[in-house]
């Protein structure tokens, strides 16, 4: 897993954590990666206690004008290390989406499919679309 | 809570300018929480100036997210991606509140839906959005997106809301307590 092949190309990152029973999110300009680890600038502005071992996210997107050809990566890790400048961000588990392409449009049309009649069936009693 | 120096302003109604954030950014990012893990996901959220919410809209095709938020309602939203409108400068916004979850009626949140949209202020977003419903109306996309179109509606009421007008996320948020 090439983490920096992974999020190339993108410009931002939105970084979340968890503050007070609520999601914190902000978008981070700043980031490289060090031996598979994402380092990220830490925003001046944002004066919260972030810990070591924090539960945290990073998502990585981007599309056009017209809202296609979109692509994200969401990346579900832990605050490895934090200092006043920087946050190190350790990997656990990444998910992607691309869009675009006849293979990966039928997949997702017929992906989609099953899974809206699964979960009527489960969770509304609802036998068909 | 408290993420700056600078005290909450508690306010009834929020500023026009973080208003006009919630109808012409195209995307943003709504986050909520699963297994104590905050997951963040792209959205395109609509704004109901009637009942002063944020809307998010999702197939139920994609029910984790529905059923983590049904688990734990609060949920944030960020708006950091500034482009393709017509705001001067490029404020980040960030916005804290409690999620109901609209699933019991999906002819109704169809309807809901269909009237929002029209009532959404003129912007490339509204343009964007009215163009592709109109692809999903086509007999093709009715065809094909049948699955897509059953649509459960995330309405968030904000609550708390960090904002940097200048999206300098360096400085210090204006914090606004909306009561």
């Amino acid at each position: 897993m090439n983490i920096r092949e992974i999020i190339k190309g993108f410009r931002i990152a939105v970084l979340s954590i968890i503050y007070n029973g609520y999601p914190l999110a902000f978008p981070i300009k700043k980031f490289d990666v060090v031996n598979d680890r994402i380092i990220l600038a830490r925003p001046k502005g944002i004066n919260v206690d972030i810990n070591v071992n924090q539960r945290a996210c990073l998502l990585f997107h981007t599309h056009d004008k017209y809202v296609k050809n979109i692509r994200y990566i969401r990346i579900k890790g832990l605050i490895s290390k934090i200092d006043d400048n920087t946050i190190e961000f350790t990997c656990q588990n990444i998910s992607t989406f691309k869009q675009g392409g006849l293979i990966s449009t039928i997949k997702f049309i017929l992906k989609g499919k099953r899974r809206a009649m699964e979960t009527l069936k489960k969770y509304y009693n609802v036998k068909q679309l | 809570m408290k993420i700056s120096d600078e005290e909450s302003i508690f306010i009834v109604d929020l500023p026009k300018w973080i208003i006009d954030v919630f109808y012409t950014y195209l995307t943003s990012e709504l986050i909520y929480i699963s297994d104590d893990y905050p997951l963040a996901t792209p959205v395109t959220t609509f704004y109901d100036e009637d009942e002063e919410s944020i809307i998010v809209t999702t197939s139920i095709a994609f029910y984790n997210k529905i059923k983590c938020i049904k688990s734990n309602p609060n949920v944030a939203i960020l708006y950091s991606r500034s482009g393709y409108n017509d705001i001067d400068d490029e404020p980040i916004v960030l916005v804290q509140g409690r999620a109901i979850v609209h699933d019991k009626d999906f002819n109704k949140n169809r309807d809901y839906l269909a009237n929002l949209l029209p009532k959404q202020r003129e912007s490339w977003k509204k343009t964007v959005y009215i163009k592709m419903a109109r692809e999903l109306s086509t007999f093709l996309g009715r065809i094909l997106m049948d699955w897509y179109m059953i649509r459960v509606i995330i309405e968030v009421k904000p609550h708390r809301v960090f904002a940097w007008h200048d999206g300098n996320i360096d400085k210090s948020p204006d914090v606004f307590e909306v009561i």
